[in-house]
């Protein structure tokens, strides 16, 4: 702050109030205006666009070249009794549109109402002779077409808080989201031994409502806290996907013919469910530096959604007399926390969050798995429980400086999962960080942690040899959340302000994280990454000021497994039973840029602009064992292009004031967006459905916006 | 400015004669009057919108709510500031007791005590002290423009930009071509993450990833007949909600995702390939295979790495509700 000055506005308006009485009342109207949040303001928008593309339209939601019309809208109104109004509306007229309304007895009482669109299209054109897309029954065509995928989110909420006393505050807010559209979804196309894959896109139509109420009495020395959150999912499109084509023979490529359906027919889709959640919380000041925290809460979630009835597409195991699963899930969670200022210098820090996710569904059986020796299988409820304790030590150095050493604790026990993971999972972390927050040119931090974690025993033996029953390599690999690892992290951050108006800032982060798999190294081995960020903002004046980023991130993985055929022995004997151990090293490069500035050419004239750069190279290097002629790896295999994504936008931007209530904007946008991905490269369904990314998209919009104040 | 310091003395001069008409000149000076906030003059005598950061414009906020009678005046935040208040002297004055600005020598928790004497009986705050945040010394002025009518932090379109001052590496990640909708202003980080404390992990809005997703993604909670283990413990084991290169925000893309839990039996281990480049019908050492394997089958290099990859089959990835006796069902298929 300009401390120092001695004339100021508010001095001019007070000298002008005795000089002049007419200019008094222009200045207090100025004071007034500059101290009063009441706007009315209505924008209307006319923007060009000038070609679809597939990637700046996914969440944009313009679908169509040409010109697009929208309105925004603003009013805030505050009386002097404290009474707010508030109607705001952004995008009007376009899928993005959004509304607020809310009244408002600022330290008593709010009415809230929200209206939101979200649409989202797939990235991608898809050319298909599948129809009844976005319904529950598809069939094959005989013409192909061009179909968008996109669903489109419309939420409503409605808000109410209650000051009931000065301490005793109540809540509620309910909020209603209908989803709606089709996004994709895949299914195996057999039908008679072939199989291939078929383009059968998800039918979006769910609604789901939530409602949350809180009652929270709260003075300087204590709260307590009581609530109910309630989620309630209805899925109206159905209970299954009927695919009413499949593979049935030939040779090369399978071919989807219509009328015979996929064994697969019908594919099951999200049931309904409900999950109700009642929390008590409490916390109190057992003086000005120490306090106290906790809460409880238990959830029950259940989803008993009737089942497809049993038909000759939905064959029940004879033994199987449900009607729906009858999912029962009941989770409590528990949150404590004790932080203490000791002395003005050292404070301290302890928490523990507990979670038991008790599934309790009832177990039946459900299927004979013929394809893996008849074992007769149950559906599988998975209950877990979580600890999760932190203890933080901070002690205040002189210089500003701060030292943290701190401890975490992380602990898990399964229950009921598949017998092959483990029961238990530990992780301690030690970390310690030293900071500098305090009134320089320079400030930073410093933060160094180091994890490790394993765990019990693992459960099923791994297939090591042939026993003339099971495939070599069932039971090899760790998934990743179960594997021992060692984890070390680095966190430096520094901000610099050498003068005034120059702001710089430098990151870097080092992660590395070190697997210890469960035979062999199959799975996952190791994972690394790397940060480096510099930042500058400069205000050339108070008109004028810009800013521009710069981050280079490396992202490595490292993971092994082992190539082989169904049933394989692995014991050389055959192509048919040659395993081959390979490795892929995946790594990830990203490099982003952005500058910004803005700034006032005149009292009328501002303008503004904005420059993204964004680009990402992942990167597969895979290599395998020479297995010699009895190789099972087919020719070209591990031979993965690169895949690069590309992203430039400019935002340019001019507003001119042609009244005091009137103004004009001119916004221009170039975007371009590269995407060099194998994904969809040379790739049809068996249905003849193509799916296509174009790798340079170039989009320009223009926009005239004409606002006026009211 | 010379000018206009010359303007503002004869304006000075000649509010000071038209006074002297209208009061005796033994008359006492009459006290500057409060312009937004009740004992503001103190401060307001001297400062004003020219300052940088203006602070006239407080009282367009809620803190410039006179009529709530719980609202502050400027030495409630700032201290009463003496020393600042009667300097004298062209030099600079000291600075009031407490500041906010980056350089701000106040410490970081006094700075945020002066916020939380009002605002730690917010339901919201309850846990700002043990956060991350608190704990790291991060002050409620590193983020909220308690002056000025539009706080940034408060907007969803422009949060982000505030977040990311920090948060360099998420930052990057909502640039990739697969992202929850936070560049183009439609999500905000608070829709996920509460930055004033929680019980969840990563300041997450619910006491769990999963419940945190299930509040947009509730078709996922199940439970289904045949649950996903990963699924069911944390969604965070396969998606990184910031954003990334592989579709759907997977981590990595399948079949390497996939590959990196499940063991390698059978056609799991399978070695990636892609059409362009892999001929089915030979193996690697040029050999014609006995039975060829077609391009799109799902048990080849091509049929597990393109299009949707190991998702080409196992589209029921997040649970199975199927109750058909069919081990397809177990293994997602259906």
């Amino acid at each position: 702050m300009h401390n120092n000055r001695v004339f100021k506005r508010t001095v001019l308006a007070l000298a002008v109030s005795l000089a002049f009485p007419v200019s008094s009342a222009i200045a207090q109207e100025e004071v007034a205006e500059l101290i009063s949040p009441n706007v009315a303001e209505a924008s209307v928008k006319l923007q060009h666009l000038n070609e679809v593309n597939p990637l700046y339209r996914q969440y944009y939601g313009l679908a169509e070249e040409g010109m697009h019309g929208s309105a925004d809208l603003k009013v805030i109104r505050r009386s002097d009794e404290g009474r707010w109004l508030r109607i705001e509306g952004r995008d009007l007229g376009l899928r993005t549109q959004e509304f607020g309304a809310s009244v408002e007895q600022q330290g008593d009482w709010k009415l809230g109402v929200e209206y939101n669109q979200i649409p989202r299209y797939a990235p991608f054109r898809v050319i298909t002779g599948v129809t009844g897309i976005g319904h529950n029954t598809l069939n094959l065509g005989t013409a192909v077409d061009d179909k968008d995928l996109k669903t489109e989110r419309t939420a409503t909420s409605l808000t109410a808080t209650k000051f009931i006393s000065r301490h005793l505050q109540a809540s509620v807010t309910f909020k209603n989201e209908d989803k709606k559209g089709e996004r994709l979804f895949g299914s195996n196309g057999n039908v008679g031994g072939f199989l291939g894959q078929l383009f059968t896109p998800e039918p979006i139509d769910s609604n789901h409502k939530q409602i949350e109420a809180s009652l929270d009495y709260a003075t300087e020395k204590f709260y307590v806290s009581g609530g109910y959150y309630g989620s309630f999912f209805e899925n109206k499109a159905g209970k299954g996907l009927f695919v009413n084509y499949g593979t049935t023979g030939g040779t090369g490529n399978p071919v989807a013919v219509q009328g015979t359906p996929t064994q697969m027919s019908p594919l099951s889709l999200a049931p309904d469910n409900q999950a109700h959640q009642f929390h008590i919380a409490g916390g109190y000041n057992w003086s000005r530096d120490t306090r106290a925290n906790l809460k409880i809460s238990k959830s029950f979630a259940t989803q008993d959604d009737s089942f497809l009835p049993n038909s000759a597409r939905v064959p029940y195991y004879a033994g199987m007399k449900r009607s729906d699963l009858g999912g029962k899930v009941d989770t409590t969670n528990v949150f404590g926390s004790l932080t203490s200022r000791v002395t003005d210098k050292l404070g301290l820090l302890a928490s523990w969050a507990y979670e038991d996710r008790d599934d309790r569904t009832p177990q039946v059986d459900y299927l004979v798995d013929v394809a893996h020796g008849g074992v007769l299988l149950q559906n599988n409820p998975e209950s877990q429980k979580t600890h999760r304790g932190k203890f933080e030590a901070s002690y205040r150095l002189p210089q500003g400086f701060n030292l943290t050493a701190g401890y975490d604790y992380d602990f898990k026990k399964y229950e009921g999962m598949d017998e092959l993971f483990r029961d238990e999972i530990t992780e301690n972390t030690y970390r310690v960080d030293v900071r500098k927050s305090l009134g320089d040119t320079v400030n930073g931090s410093l933060m160094f942690a180091h994890s490790e974690r394993d765990g019990s025993s693992w459960g099923t033996t791994p297939n090591l040899v042939n026993d003339g029953a099971h495939a070599v390599g069932l039971h090899w690999t760790a998934p990743t959340q179960f594997s021992d690892r060692e984890r070390d992290k680095l966190k430096l951050m520094v901000d610099w302000m050498p003068v005034d108006p120059l702001s710089v800032q430098f990151a870097y982060e080092y992660a590395l994280d070190d697997y210890k798999t469960r035979i062999f190294d199959i799975g996952l081995n190791e994972g690394r990454s790397e940060l480096f960020s510099l930042d500058a903002s400069y205000r050339f004046s108070d008109r004028w000021k810009a800013n521009l980023w710069y981050s280079h991130s490396t992202n490595d993985i490292e993971q092994k497994s082992l190539n082989s055929t169904f049933n394989s022995q692995c014991n050389g004997s055959s192509i048919a039973n040659t395993c081959v151990p390979w490795g892929a090293d995946l790594k990830l490069s990203s490099n982003a840029f952005g500058a910004g500035f803005d700034g006032q050419i005149s009292s009328k004239v501002s303008v503004g602009g904005q420059y993204l750069y964004s680009r990402d190279v992942n990167k597969y290097d895979i290599t395998y064992a020479d297995a010699g002629t009895l190789s099972s790896i087919r020719q070209g295999a591990g031979m993965l292009p690169d895949t690069e994504y590309t992203l430039n936008t400019l935002r340019l931007f001019a507003k001119y004031a042609l009244t005091k209530a009137t103004s004009v904007r001119l916004d221009y946008v170039w975007d371009r967006r590269e995407m060099d991905d194998y994904t969809w490269s040379s790739w049809s369904y068996s249905d003849g459905t193509r799916v296509f990314v174009e790798p340079d998209q170039i989009t320009r919009v223009i926009g005239v916006t004409l606002s006026h104040a009211f | 400015m010379k000018k206009m310091r010359r303007l503002l003395a004869v304006l000075a001069c000649l509010g000071s004669f038209c006074a002297g008409a209208a009061y005796a000149a033994d008359e006492p000076k009459e006290a500057p009057k409060d312009i937004v906030l009740t004992g503001d003059a103190k401060c307001t005598s001297c400062h004003d919108e020219a300052d940088a950061p203006g602070v006239l414009h407080i009282g367009k906020t809620k803190h410039g709510t006179r009529a709530d009678g719980r609202t502050p005046t400027c030495t409630d935040c700032h201290g009463d500031s003496e020393k600042h208040v009667s300097h004298k002297g062209s030099d600079k004055p000291p600075k009031p007791d407490r500041t906010f600005d980056k350089q701000s020598a106040t410490p970081v928790a006094e700075r945020n005590a002066a916020c939380l004497s009002c605002h730690q009986t917010d339901p919201k705050r309850h846990l700002w002290a043990g956060s991350t945040h608190e704990r790291r010394d991060v002050a409620c002025s590193s983020c909220h423009d308690t002056h000025a009518a539009d706080d940034k932090v408060r907007d969803k379109r422009t949060q982000a930009e505030v977040c990311f001052a920090c948060h360099k590496e998420q930052r990057a990640q909502v640039n990739r071509p697969s992202h929850h909708p936070i560049p183009e202003g439609k999500m905000s980080c608070s829709d996920c993450h509460n930055p004033h404390g929680t019980t969840g992990p990563k300041l997450l809005v619910k006491d769990s990833t999963n419940a945190t997703c299930y509040t947009c993604h509730a078709e996922k909670r199940g439970p289904f007949v045949h649950n996903h283990a990963p699924v069911t413990e944390d969604c965070g084991n396969c998606h990184n909600p910031h954003g990334t290169v592989a579709d759907a925000m997977l981590k990595t893309r399948p079949p390497f995702l996939c590959q990196q839990c499940h063991d390698p039996a059978n056609h799991l281990g399978t070695i990636p390939g892609v059409a362009a480049n892999t001929d089915l019908s030979r193996t690697v050492n040029g050999r014609a295979t006995g039975s060829p394997a077609v391009q799109n089958n799902g048990l080849n290099s091509v049929g597990v790495t393109q299009g949707r990859g190991c998702l080409n089959c196992h589209t029921e990835i997040h649970g199975s509700n199927s109750p058909a006796n069919a081990s397809k069902a177990l293994r997602f298929w259906r």
